[in-house]
């Protein structure tokens, strides 16, 4: 029932509607006043028919009185004799009376005319006619009755002869019928006919309703009262009639005519039919055309239009949505069929830029991830059905989240497309580059001779990335480390192509970056190792894998033990002893780092608070702290608290920090450490020498003490080279008033060395490698024996 | 669709839906000029609700006049025997009237389509005929038994329904069939009359006149009055012929009964044969007893008779002056419309259409179940008394001996019915 209908089967409707019920109305105005005029005009001509009728049957009923009157004057004064020859003469001469009879006083037949013998005699004393005439003056005209002659109904005239009897004369209906038979030349057939008083009928067009003496009483026309001429209209026979009757006088007669109104108005149904015809027509054809117009301007149009949408629905984007058929023939659809070009133009170019933006990095305009998985897809088709390979590039850029922190990231966008623009020089027309997400890019080798060589790609990638960029007024110094995989031998689906790439770059990673690195299965293996121990150290701290351990760090002067370095082990359920070398990276990696660093800070604390109090109330700890850990802007808050809960004096606890912090472009790392400074915490330079050896460094920041990192310490009794630069640096720690701590003591030469440099004190295997609480407590009081 | 097509179509459906609702033709000619006016929209390409209401409202139109149930009466309404036919005519018409101002049969209009048998047996074979054609299949009206007679095998044959109001003739008496009639066989009037001429008139020598043009009523009305009249110890000693048609001489005949001077004269003829014999017979001053046959039970009889019918003695199972409010009522109604003395074959007629009335009420106007109907009415308040009806839709009902004094009907005696053990 929600069908819709056509806009033109709605319009048509409402239009014929509107056209048809003035139709209607003026139809129904002309039939009715054409049905007045028909009825008015019909009336007064059958009423002036119906009166002349009366008139004619009135004289009629006077000349056949006077007849009878001139008869008894007769009869009055003459024999029967000549009565009888009278009666027979006058029979003769107005024929319209069948029969005359002459009755005596006791009603019994003197003589009749004709002549007939059977009835002479008879006694008709009870007739109806011979006793009205005897209790009248005068003519009387009696009902219709069956003449005993004739057979026929038959009216008498009668009249009284005093002392004499009664004259009475037969009247031939037949005279009454032709009287009723008037009719003036009307053109609609009207039924006129003559009854008595009570409606029996003496004169009709159809002799037998005569003969049968019908009675016709019931018609309303002749209902009460009916001494008065009257013409009315009325309901007889099933249907409407217009009648006139009038009163013929001295009898009680009535002339009645009446005629169907269909037959009144049928002379009228033609022309009112032909105008209600012709009108139709002409409003029929004049809507057809119409139609027409309508179907051409508007239909079609807005049948083209919506098509037009579906078709943009179904992705398709006409130029012309109306065709050829040029423009709509009005405004309002001209104005509409504009906005729907200029609607199709603004879909058009959002779909394409929707489309664009879909598939492409907004900031380097390079293809984005989906559309490098949908290419790679093209590719391994392709590759598959002519049997050709291809390579991918997995591209990261090395430390790129320093730059990041350094310049800020409006700069490293700008660095990031450059670096874009550069890879697309780099990469060739036939290749496709494209950016994974944050510094990750991707070079889908696609020339086949070129993907057997992708390493000669990568390495001239790698090349033009090492040269400085100057971007703004910084210049700027990147690399990047590549993976490289190949299809079909490194993997057949764009996923794990991508993802072996990945492990690639990050083994060019561990390969100390700058570098790139084929796919290997090998590296898989690396890399399910990695996701293993990640997940076991997930889990490691609530199943409380973890220890602290300690190493004690002696005094060089005293060889008095005076401190300690805390230390985290791992004893994994699954992997057993972890070293730290393995799972530190993945902590920092993972930021586990965090939570490790806070539990082994208030572990170290509460341990050294608790040997204070058992009688080392001097003895030192120094904890790691990871670059991380100092970026977490609660950290200087987590290590107060570690203070104040377990109560251990600040100036007992050292800070030990890499020198690496310094090249990570942290900006607040100044006020991080100046705050620790205040709460009372020394601070140590961790690993000095290993790396960059940044000497500013030490002015930088006011540290406690330098620890001298045991890569320098093993070497220091052969290599002459490391002697002398450990001898600096214990110079220029003393210089600036800085103890200095030799990491990695393994023999009694490196003892000496450090002894003679004055060296402050020594940590290493030689005097004792990293204890457990327990063993670290034992030892602690051995030294006090 | 054509508007031949179309117009066929209509009066296909109006004549279907018609006869199922048992209702009769539209007239024709109205619908087709409706039809006429209407099919310019019709025909045309034109909203179909608009079509479909102008279709509906033709239909519901023609079925909405609820066509009448119509009632034949054919009897014998011209020639000087007509006052009969026209005084049987007359009071159907009355019941018909009567029965329509009280709103019809169940909604239905009654219409009584009158036809004249101009006393030819041929003629009303022919009339019956026509009617069974238009679907009219109750025939009243037959009024004598000649009428009877004609009309019973068409009847049997086509399934219409015949209630004669005044036939007697006891040929049609103990027949289970669709024939039913409102007073008895001839037989039930013959024997009281027989015995009342006998005993109280003292007449033995009986002379009959028998009009052979109703032989069915009148020969089986002279036998029957005969074997009771000779059982008593009477004797036929004229038994004297005529044709009311021929429009004879009766003097002749007259004359001829009277040579053998029978102290009785019966005149088996109608009102005014009767009257007109009846005038013959004093007019040769001969002054004989005579009796006749409810035939002749009727306002013609005194009317033409005069003096002549007086102390005639009538058989009949009706009487004009019965103190019955409804027949009082009757006659004032008769009365007032025909300004005449009703006549007992009109009050038969008028009961025959009451008595048809009840039978279709309860068929609610349709053929269906209208003889069970008719066949299921055992007794039936008459306009003087209850009427009787028997199996075979034979009415049974007091008889009457009437005879003429001062112009006017008298009751003689009253024989009640008694049913047969």
């Amino acid at each position: 029932m929600n069908e819709q209908r056509p806009l033109n089967r709605i319009f048509f409707r409402l239009l014929w509607l509107q056209l048809f019920a003035p139709l209607l109305l003026s139809s129904l105005v002309i039939i009715s006043l054409v049905a007045a005029l028909a009825v008015n005009i019909f009336r007064d001509q059958q009423s002036k028919l119906n009166r002349s009728v009366r008139y004619n049957a009135e004289s009629f009923l006077l000349d056949a009185s006077n007849v009878l009157e001139m008869l008894a004057i007769r009869a009055a004064s003459s024999d029967i004799g000549q009565v009888a020859l009278s009666l027979e003469v006058v029979q003769r001469g107005y024929d319209y009376f069948d029969a005359f009879y002459y009755l005596d006083t006791n009603g019994r037949v003197l003589a009749m005319a004709p002549h007939e013998e059977r009835y002479l005699g008879l006694d008709f004393s009870q007739q109806v006619y011979y006793r009205q005439a005897q209790q009248a003056s005068g003519v009387i005209v009696s009902q219709p009755f069956v003449s005993l002659r004739s057979g026929r109904p038959a009216v008498y005239l009668a009249m009284n002869i005093p002392r004499s009897g009664v004259i009475a004369g037969e009247l031939s209906l037949s005279e009454l019928q032709r009287i009723a038979s008037l009719s003036f030349d009307l053109e609609i057939e009207t039924e006129t006919f003559i009854t008595d008083s009570v409606g029996n009928i003496l004169a009709h067009p159809q002799i037998e309703r005569v003969e049968q003496q019908e009675n016709v009483g019931q018609l309303p026309i002749l209902q009460q009262p009916r001494q008065i001429d009257r013409d009315m209209l009325y309901w007889h026979d099933g249907e409407p009639f217009a009648g006139s009757a009038s009163v013929v006088q001295n009898s009680g007669w009535v002339v009645v005519s009446h005629a169907r109104l269909r037959d009144v108005f049928r002379p009228y149904l033609g022309p009112v039919l032909l105008y209600v015809l012709i009108s139709t027509l002409v409003l029929a054809l004049f809507l057809r055309l119409f139609e027409r117009q309508f179907e051409h301007t508007i239909s079609r149009p807005l049948n083209r239009l919506s098509k037009a949408a579906s078709e943009i629905a179904s992705g398709n984007y006409p130029a012309a949505p109306l065709g050829d058929e040029g423009r709509p023939g009005f405004m309002e659809l001209a104005s509409l069929t504009e906005s729907f070009i200029h609607m199709t133009d603004s879909v058009l170019a959002r779909e394409n830029r929707l489309n664009y933006m879909v598939l492409h990095d907004p900031l380097t305009d390079l293809a984005n991830r989906m559309m490098l998985q949908q290419r790679l897809s093209d590719l391994i088709e392709r590759a598959r059905s002519h049997g050709l390979e291809f390579a991918v590039l997995f591209i990261d850029l090395d430390d790129f989240k320093t730059v990041n922190d350094a310049f800020g990231h409006s700069t490293g966008d700008r660095i990031l497309k450059h670096i874009a623009a550069l890879l697309v020089e780099a990469a060739g027309p036939e290749n496709t580059v494209g950016r994974l997400g944050g510094d990750e890019f991707a070079v889908l080798v696609e020339d086949p001779r070129q993907a057997k060589q992708a390493g000669a790609l990568a390495e001239r990638i790698l090349h033009d990335l090492t040269q400085p960029m100057q971007i703004e007024e910084n210049e700027i110094y990147l690399s990047a480390s590549i993976g490289i995989s190949a299809f079909p031998l490194d993997g057949t689906t764009p996923d794990i192509l991508i993802q072996n790439a990945d492990t690639a770059m990050y083994q060019a990673k561990l390969e100390g970056k700058n570098t790139y690195q084929y796919y290997s299965l090998e590296m898989e293996t690396r890399a399910q190792e990695r996701h293993r121990l990640t997940t076991c150290l997930h889990h490691a701290l609530e199943q409380e894998e973890f220890e602290v351990v300690y190493q004690p760090i002696f005094s060089t002067h005293t060889r008095q033990l005076v401190s300690c370095e805390a230390l985290l082990r791992w004893n994994s359920h699954r992997l057993g002893s972890v070293s730290p070398a393995r799972f530190i990276p993945l902590a920092n990696e993972t930021g586990l780092i965090l939570v490790l660093g806070d539990w082994i800070l208030r572990t170290a604390c509460c341990s050294i608070r608790a040997l204070a109090d058992e009688g080392w109330p001097g003895l030192r700890v120094s904890v790691n702290v990871a670059e991380r850990q100092l970026r977490n802007k609660n950290f200087t808050a987590g290590v107060r608290r570690a203070l104040e809960e377990s109560g251990l004096p600040p100036h007992l606890l050292t800070l030990e920090l890499t020198e690496n912090i310094f090249f990570q472009g942290f900006k607040e790392i100044d006020k991080v450490l100046l705050e620790l400074k205040q709460m009372g915490v020394q601070l140590a330079l961790d690993d000095f020498g290993m790396g960059y050896a940044t000497l500013s460094c030490l002015t930088q920041i006011p540290f406690d003490e330098i620890k001298i990192d045991r890569s320098l310490s093993l070497n220091v009794t052969t290599s002459a080279g490391d002697a002398a630069i450990v001898r600096g640096i214990v110079r220029i720690a003393h210089d600036l008033g800085m103890p200095v701590v030799a990491e990695g003591i393994e023999d009694e030469d490196q003892i000496r060395f450090y002894e003679g440099l004055g060296c402050d004190m020594l940590q290493g295997y030689y005097f004792s490698r990293p204890l457990k609480h327990r063993d670290f407590v034992a030892r602690l009081q051995g030294a006090r024996k | 669709m054509g508007a031949k097509k179309l117009l066929a179509l209509v009066v296909r459906i109006h004549r279907t839906a018609g006869a199922r609702l048992g209702t009769s033709r539209l007239d024709e000619n109205l619908m087709r000029t409706f039809l006429n006016m209407i099919f310019p929209i019709v025909r045309g390409k034109y909203h179909a609700g608009i079509r479909l209401l102008l279709i509906s409202a033709l239909l519901l139109a023609s079925c909405a006049v609820n066509a009448p149930v119509r009632i034949g009466f054919v009897a014998e309404l011209s020639g000087r025997n007509a006052a009969f036919g026209v005084q049987g005519r007359n009071g159907a018409q009355l019941a018909v009237n009567e029965i329509n101002r009280r709103g019809g049969i169940k909604g239905r209009m009654l219409e009584l389509v009158v036809r004249d048998n101009k006393a030819s047996p041929a003629e009303l074979i022919r009339i019956d005929q026509e009617l069974i054609d238009e679907g009219v299949f109750l025939l009243t009206g037959h009024l004598t038994s000649w009428e009877s007679l004609a009309g019973k095998p068409l009847a049997e044959s086509s399934g219409a329904i015949l209630v004669s109001p005044s036939t007697s003739t006891p040929t049609l008496s103990d027949e289970d069939d669709n024939f039913y009639r409102l007073i008895p066989a001839s037989s039930d009037q013959t024997a009281p009359l027989a015995e009342y001429v006998y005993n109280q008139l003292g007449a033995r020598r009986v002379a009959i006149l028998i009009d052979d043009d109703n032989a069915g009523f009148t020969r089986t009305y002279a036998e029957g009055f005969l074997t009771k009249f000779i059982s008593l110890g009477g004797e036929k000693v004229a038994e004297l012929h005529f044709s009311s048609k021929a429009k004879p001489e009766f003097r002749p005949l007259i004359i001829q009964a009277r040579i053998q001077q029978p102290d009785l004269l019966l005149l088996v003829s109608s009102a005014v044969d009767t009257a007109l014999i009846a005038q013959q017979v004093r007019l040769l001053n001969w002054n004989v007893s005579m009796a006749s046959s409810q035939w002749a039970y009727s306002a013609p009889l005194i009317q033409n008779g005069g003096s002549a019918v007086e102390e005639m003695i009538i058989s009949s199972h009706h009487y004009d002056y019965c103190p019955d409010p409804a027949h009082k009522a009757f006659r004032e109604a008769y009365r007032e419309t025909y300004l005449q003395e009703p006549a007992f074959v009109a009050a038969l007629s008028y009961e025959s259409i009451h008595l048809i009335a009840l039978a279709l009420e309860a068929t609610g106007g349709r053929r269906e179940g209208l003889n069970e109907a008719l066949k299921s009415i055992r007794q039936f308040k008459g306009l003087c008394g209850t009427v009787i009806i028997d199996a075979y839709g034979d009415a049974h009902r007091d008889t009457y001996l009437l005879t003429v004094r001062d112009g006017g009907f008298q009751v003689l005696r009253t024989i009640p019915y008694v049913e047969a053990p």
